[in-house]
């Protein structure tokens, strides 16, 4: 029987490692669960073990390689086998490795980062055709708060989520930490996309963000979606932001999540860890802290954009139950309201369903 | 009060390991060390020894009373002196907890109670990378925007479950200019591109004196290590 021995998986963010020190040399009995060779990647040095016990035949890394997981490093044989028949092992390998990478680049694009009117933005591009769809997140979030909409939402258009400056793998440093500054970022990145026309998506604080945009260039705003959106209104939850931006525990921002959804059970201990993760990278504390204080100061909303509102075809979206910003801000705005009963703040992720059909029927209606 | 225990930088690599067969071979649970130089050497990855001007590196550091030490975790060159203190957790994962966040949770298990510590004492507590850092990484614990605390991690297999020893080397007085020049007279010698800069960097009693620290991080890590192990 002819084994093969792998780079391994150690973790999400691992795609490749490098051969350290071979434990074991060609001829060498191995056992089952016993050490063969040392990996390394970035700051991790791990074992590899044998998953089958054998004969170690052929090392195919040496010391230094770097090598994607998942890519052939050594023969283990048990029991008999000719050198012609692990040539032809090796051969079927690697005619059929296709390393995680590449794989991820076939089946579809990641996010990418650029350089962007002088800072660092990233952004995830879906689908193809018609005019594009942007999609803004809002305070403290990042693209991801699309991950239920973006791919339904592309089946139809393109899709671009971003990630505004201060949050997520964008650059963190602000300077005057208002909805321009944030407004600029993405008609930066229309720029940069080369992207003449699209229709706006911006959820919460991204609502007040597309909002700001469609002001600054209304050109280029072919419609806007607004959900749960701010700056249609003065209330908001200040104790929430504080709260979220004071929070440096998973006991502190825990009880401050929980008010983002209508079904608390939502708040896993990983959303915890990954924003508490997000919340102690360089520069985040400050950006959202500037961000709270620009733009929701003592607690209130300080920007009020519903006079912009109607002057491009405009949907907006809230649930009802929303413990952060008001829904009551969607009455008498001149656009297609649609109130979601149950449903809190983070309504594009409870009723994912629901929002992308809503938008989808929304952006095929318009000319 | 909790003191980390003094012995030379060889013995306290060789102390981190022995800890880590121990786990392997289930004689305990976990391990949890806290130990701090009284000698220096300046520690690195196995790898480093294969390049070609290791020798001469080598050498040339151990001429100026910074003798080269290999570790078992990868890395770049990180000065050890009395200025630092070690520590090392060793477990083994729950195996409901599966493998695929195996190193980020390990990474997180040792920073945050670190974190936690430094905003108990008032200081602006971060974990990312630090431009001019030695031995950089994207979880370093970071004081008031500058690297403190450096980080890494070694994996064994035991009977088919891992176990890993994470490791922090938590600068805790101001040595900064004597380690930067250690480490950056070892990369030019060696040809690495790496130079590193001093005001990358911050001493734990820089910012405060602290003299409790070791004990309440002791106390930290058993309390983390109690909520997922059965200790």
């Amino acid at each position: 029987m002819i084994h093969t021995l792998t780079m391994p998986k150690w973790g999400l963010s691992m795609t490749e490692g490098r051969i350290d020190v071979w434990l074991k040399q060609p001829g060498d009995r191995v056992e089952k669960g016993e050490e063969v060779l040392d990996v390394e990647t970035d700051k991790i040095s791990s074992s590899v073990e044998a998953p089958f016990s054998g004969v170690l035949r052929r090392v195919l890394a040496l010391s230094d390689e770097t090598l994607p997981v998942g890519a052939l490093l050594g023969i283990v044989v048990e029991g008999e086998a000719t050198e012609a028949e692990i040539d032809a092992v090796i051969e079927r390998f690697n005619a059929g490795f296709v390393s995680s990478a590449a794989e991820a680049e076939a089946s579809g694009p990641t996010a990418q980062k650029a350089e962007i009117g002088g800072r660092l933005l990233r952004y995830l591009d879906l689908g193809e055709g018609g005019t594009p769809l942007v999609l803004v997140h809002g305070f403290g979030g990042d693209l991801n708060n699309w991950l239920f909409n973006q791919p339904a939402l592309a089946t139809e258009r393109r899709v671009i989520a971003l990630d505004l400056p201060g949050h997520g793998e964008s650059g963190k440093h602000l300077q005057s930490a208002d909805a321009q500054e944030l407004s600029q970022a993405v008609l930066a990145l229309l720029d940069h996309l080369k992207l003449d026309r699209v229709h706006l998506a911006g959820h919460s604080m991204g609502g007040l963000v597309s909002l700001t945009v469609a002001a600054q260039a209304p050109e280029r705003v072919a419609s806007l979606t607004l959900i749960a959106s701010a700056g249609l209104g003065p209330d908001i939850n200040g104790d929430y932001l504080q709260g979220f931006a004071d929070a440096t525990n998973r006991n502190a921002l825990k009880p401050q999540l929980t008010q983002l959804f209508s079904d608390p059970a939502l708040v896993t201990r990983q959303m915890l860890e990954d924003m508490l993760k997000f919340k102690r990278l360089e520069g985040v504390d400050q950006a959202l802290r500037q961000l709270n204080q620009q733009l929701f100061e003592g607690g209130r909303q300080t920007i009020d954009l519903r006079g912009g509102v109607g002057r491009q075809p405009s949907l907006v979206i809230w649930g009802s139950d929303d413990a952060i910003i008001p829904a009551t801000h969607a009455e008498g705005l001149p656009a297609q309201v649609e109130i979601l009963p149950g449903q809190g703040h983070m309504v594009q992720l409870e009723a994912a369903e629901r929002v992308n059909q809503l938008v989808n029927t929304f952006l095929k209606s318009l000319p | 009060m909790t003191k980390p225990v003094s012995m030379t930088v060889e013995a306290g690599l060789a102390a981190e390991q022995a800890l880590l067969a121990a786990v392997c071979a289930g004689e305990q649970e976990y391990g949890l060390l806290f130990w701090q130089p009284n000698d220096q050497a300046l520690v690195m990855p196995r790898r480093l020894s294969r390049l070609p001007a290791f020798q001469t590196a080598s050498q040339v550091s151990a001429d100026a009373g910074w003798p080269v030490l290999l570790r078992e975790t990868g890395g770049e060159p990180v000065p050890q002196s009395n200025a630092t203190v070690n520590i090392a957790l060793v477990y083994a994962p729950p195996r409901s907890e599966g493998d695929q966040n195996r190193i980020e949770t390990g990474y997180l298990r040792l920073c945050q109670p670190i974190c936690d510590l430094l905003i108990e004492l008032g200081g602006d507590a971060s974990v990312g990378e630090i431009d001019g850092a030695f031995c950089d990484g994207r979880y370093n614990v970071n004081l008031n925007g500058r690297k403190m605390v450096g980080t890494a991690q070694r994996w064994r297999q035991s009977g088919g479950r891992p176990v890993g020893l994470v490791h922090g080397a938590l600068l805790l007085d101001n040595d900064r200019e004597e380690l930067i020049a250690a480490v950056n007279r070892f990369n030019e010698v060696c040809g690495l591109q790496q130079r590193v800069r001093a005001d990358s960097h911050i001493a734990l009693h820089e910012a405060f004196a602290a003299p409790d620290a070791i004990s309440r991080l002791d106390t930290l890590y058993r309390q983390m290590l109690a909520s997922f192990l059965p200790v």
